[in-house]
């Protein structure tokens, strides 16, 4: 049977990472805190805590939304190069 | 090794390089809806039927409603009041479109209504006003909001406008008497909402309250509503963009320049009653403060040429973007009603790449909103109707 390897590229590692933080972050409910951004605290939570929160919870998030996808295509473009370098 | 190091970072950055370019550009679609989720001309959008469950389950569940209140109301307590009137107006233009609908809409309606007017009487005006509504007299007493009156007279007309209630029809024909009767005593034609200040917002509500009251009740307040438009034209224009300025001192002087949080509802209410006008203030302020990047859109607070500190009604601005929560969340009320297909579908995918939707069990909100930021949102999807009849003179 074929073991099937975990590629070593940085850019894809990057990005698993970037969505290994995000799955986190959001599975400990930190995406209630984002209503700061409308002046409103989630129930429950104190100014500073939800400020903190709702800043890392949008960093993780536009990270993969934004970035792990390029990053995954930038792996998948060095891949290509050394694949078919000549 | 050594001198292979720069070349893999170059081909590293490189290719990064090219999937940023790659991505970003491709990003919106993932995002984007279909126009039919968020604009129709007939039938209630599935995007303001998940809205309007949750909005409906928080005004008949008094725990949850309190809490939500309560949060909004530690930061500005207009919100509270801005969000019934959102509500209500949304609620009465899905019962037109679906007349199924009528009767729980109508029986929140009137609980908002009803519960809106008891708190006004038991607790003064100032309960749903900033607390600097007190730091000093109004110029005119004795003192009341156009803020206040304006919008209760618009929540009973377009209730009224659904079905006719007894009892409602003389509440409404108080306010807008005295709205009337103020605005004509005033030699600038300005209300205030605040001690010495007055609101454009609050004056484009009182003239759509004024061609309700009109249509229901056969009254005329068209040539106090040609007054006003036509000294806002002549003294209210900020010189740089053209554009009506958002507030102003109770002798009509200018006190900032335009602005988002006012200007995007106030061409909405300014259709009812100068429609070449209010598309004209619409063009500017889709120029002036309408922003698309990708395929993503957003409304700034102020145009490039003046600009304030971020406020509680521009709420928090991007930088770098200039992208006002505040500016942006009533945008889509303007770029609805005035049809402009292009920028609302930029807008609703904005909203859901950075607003974080949430639908559960049949309903939905948005977790950077609140709930007078998804009352807006979803009274911005179902416009149409109630408008469109008000603006032919049809009861």
């Amino acid at each position: 049977m074929k073991t099937i390897r975990w590629p070593r590229d940085f850019a894809f590692n990057c990005a698993v990472t970037l969505l290994v933080i995000w799955l986190v972050l959001h599975a400990l409910g930190w995406r209630e805190s984002v209503s700061v951004l409308s002046g409103t605290l989630p129930a429950g939570w104190n100014r500073e805590a939800a400020a903190g929160c709702a800043f890392s919870y949008l960093l993780a998030y536009f990270g993969v939304v934004l970035v792990a996808p390029a990053l995954l295509l930038s792996a998948l473009f060095r891949w290509l190069i050394v694949r078919f370098k000549p | 090794m050594i001198r292979r190091t720069p070349v893999r970072l170059a081909l590293g950055g490189l290719a990064l390089l090219l999937g940023l370019l790659l991505w970003l550009p491709c990003v919106h679609w993932v995002f984007r809806p279909a126009l039919g989720e968020v604009r129709s001309e007939s039938g209630i959008p599935l995007r303001a039927k998940e809205l309007a469950a949750r909005q409906l389950r928080l005004w008949n569940d008094p725990v949850a409603r309190g809490a939500e209140l309560a949060r909004m109301r530690s930061t500005n307590p207009e919100w509270d009041f801005m969000g019934r009137t959102f509500l209500v107006l949304a609620l009465a233009e899905m019962s037109l479109r679906d007349p199924a609908l009528q009767a729980t809409n109508l029986a929140t309606m009137d609980f908002v209504i009803e519960d809106t007017l008891r708190l006004e009487r038991e607790r003064s005006m100032h309960t749903f006003l900033m607390p600097y509504s007190r730091s000093r007299p109004f110029v005119r007493q004795p003192e009341r909001s156009l803020f206040i009156d304006s919008e209760i007279a618009l929540m009973l007309g377009a209730r009224r406008l659904v079905a006719e209630k007894p009892g409602f029809a003389p509440l409404m024909t108080e306010r807008i008497t005295a709205m009337a009767e103020r605005l004509q005593q005033s030699p600038a034609l300005a209300v205030e909402s605040y001690p010495d200040e007055c609101w454009l917002f609050d004056h484009a509500m009182a003239l759509a309250a004024f061609r309700v009251a009109d249509v229901l009740d056969g009254t005329d307040h068209r040539a106090l509503t040609q007054a006003w438009l036509a000294n806002a034209k002549r003294t209210l224009i900020h010189p740089q963009t053209g554009m009506l300025v958002s507030n102003y001192t109770a002798k009509g002087q200018p006190m900032v320049g335009p602005e988002g949080s006012s200007i995007w509802v106030a061409v909405h209410c300014l259709r009812l009653v100068d429609e070449e006008f209010a598309r004209d203030q619409y063009r500017r302020a889709r120029r002036e403060l309408g922003r698309e990047l990708l395929g993503f859109g957003w409304s700034r607070e102020w145009p490039l040429s003046w600009r304030d500190h971020p406020n509680v009604d521009s709420g928090v601005v991007i930088p770098v973007l200039d992208a006002s929560a505040g500016g942006s969340g009533l945008a889509f009320v303007a770029a609805s009603s005035f049809r402009d297909d292009d920028f609302l579908l930029k807008l609703h995918t904005s909203l859901e790449f950075a607003a974080f939707p949430q639908r559960r069990a049949g309903e939905m909100r948005y977790c950077a909103s609140n709930q007078v930021g998804d009352a807006a949102l979803l009274y911005s999807l179902v416009i149409g109707p109630m408008w469109d009849r008000l603006k032919e003179g049809r009861k």
